[in-house]
């Protein structure tokens, strides 16, 4: 991946944006982690009011659905992929 | 789509639009018909402050349009791929959630929806067709072997 923007430096151009978080990642990364968090929540907590068993069924499976999307998610953030990039990308850039 | 029907299986008073649109569908229903299942008959006779079950999934309906609404922006907003990619495949799956929970209450009778008319669809078909005059090449000329349809823009990876 990063033999690519080697390969690209050389005729300086990025046909893509390298894998560092914009400002405006960030923000929407906050925002659609929140949501995930409370619907994963009301979902359980739904579950466990509901008496149906079928309707208790499908709502842990949402509460799951939303926990895995909340993972993927925060996947993004993990504490040395942003430095790694932005060395990566400033080597190649200079 | 589906919003219109939301309150249909509420005992609720209704008001005067509201009773001037039941007048139309049952004028309309003479032409068309209705498209519902029983209810199961779990919700509780008498409807209380107490939320239910059908409280519960509209909800949880609620929330996932509204976050199919939120990663639609995020999708667009972001800025390498591999982000767009993870948001884009969880965009669709909550879109797959939204479907699954609108199926799930249909299936237990929480919704009811109404045919067309078969005159009506006619007309607006009827409509348009005729409009297809409009497109500088015409219908039978979208065929691939024409050049002009074997451009394909340039892929980003």
């Amino acid at each position: 991946m990063f033999n690519q923007y080697q390969y690209q430096q050389k005729q300086q151009h990025y046909s893509e944006p390298p894998e560092i978080i914009t400002n405006k990642d960030l923000l929407y990364l906050q925002d659609a982690l929140s949501w995930e968090l409370i619907a994963s929540k009301k979902a359980h907590h739904y579950s466990m009011e509901s008496e149906n068993h079928q309707i208790k069924q499908h709502l842990e499976y949402l509460a799951n659905v939303h926990q895995r999307h909340y993972q993927t998610l925060l996947e993004h953030l993990q504490p040395n992929r942003q430095q790694q990039n932005i060395n990566q990308y400033s080597q190649y850039r200079n | 789509m589906y919003n219109q029907n939301f309150q249909s299986g509420y005992q609720q008073r209704p008001s005067y639009q509201q009773e001037q649109q039941q007048n139309y569908q049952q004028q309309q229903a003479q032409q068309s018909m209705q498209i519902k299942n029983p209810q199961t008959g779990q919700l509780p006779r008498v409807k209380d402050t107490e939320m239910n079950d059908r409280d519960r999934l509209n909800d949880m309906l609620a929330t996932e349009k509204y976050l199919t609404d939120g990663y639609n922006v995020f999708a667009r907003e972001t800025s390498y791929t591999a982000l767009h990619q993870d948001v884009l495949r969880i965009l669709s799956e909550t879109h797959q959630e939204t479907r699954n929970l609108f199926s799930f209450m249909f299936n237990q009778g929480w919704y009811s929806l109404q045919a067309e008319s078969t005159q009506q669809i006619a007309q607006v078909q009827q409509q348009f067709n005729n409009y297809q005059t409009q497109f500088v090449q015409s219908p039978h000329m979208t065929d691939s072997k024409f050049e002009s349809q074997t451009y394909q823009p340039q892929m980003f990876k």
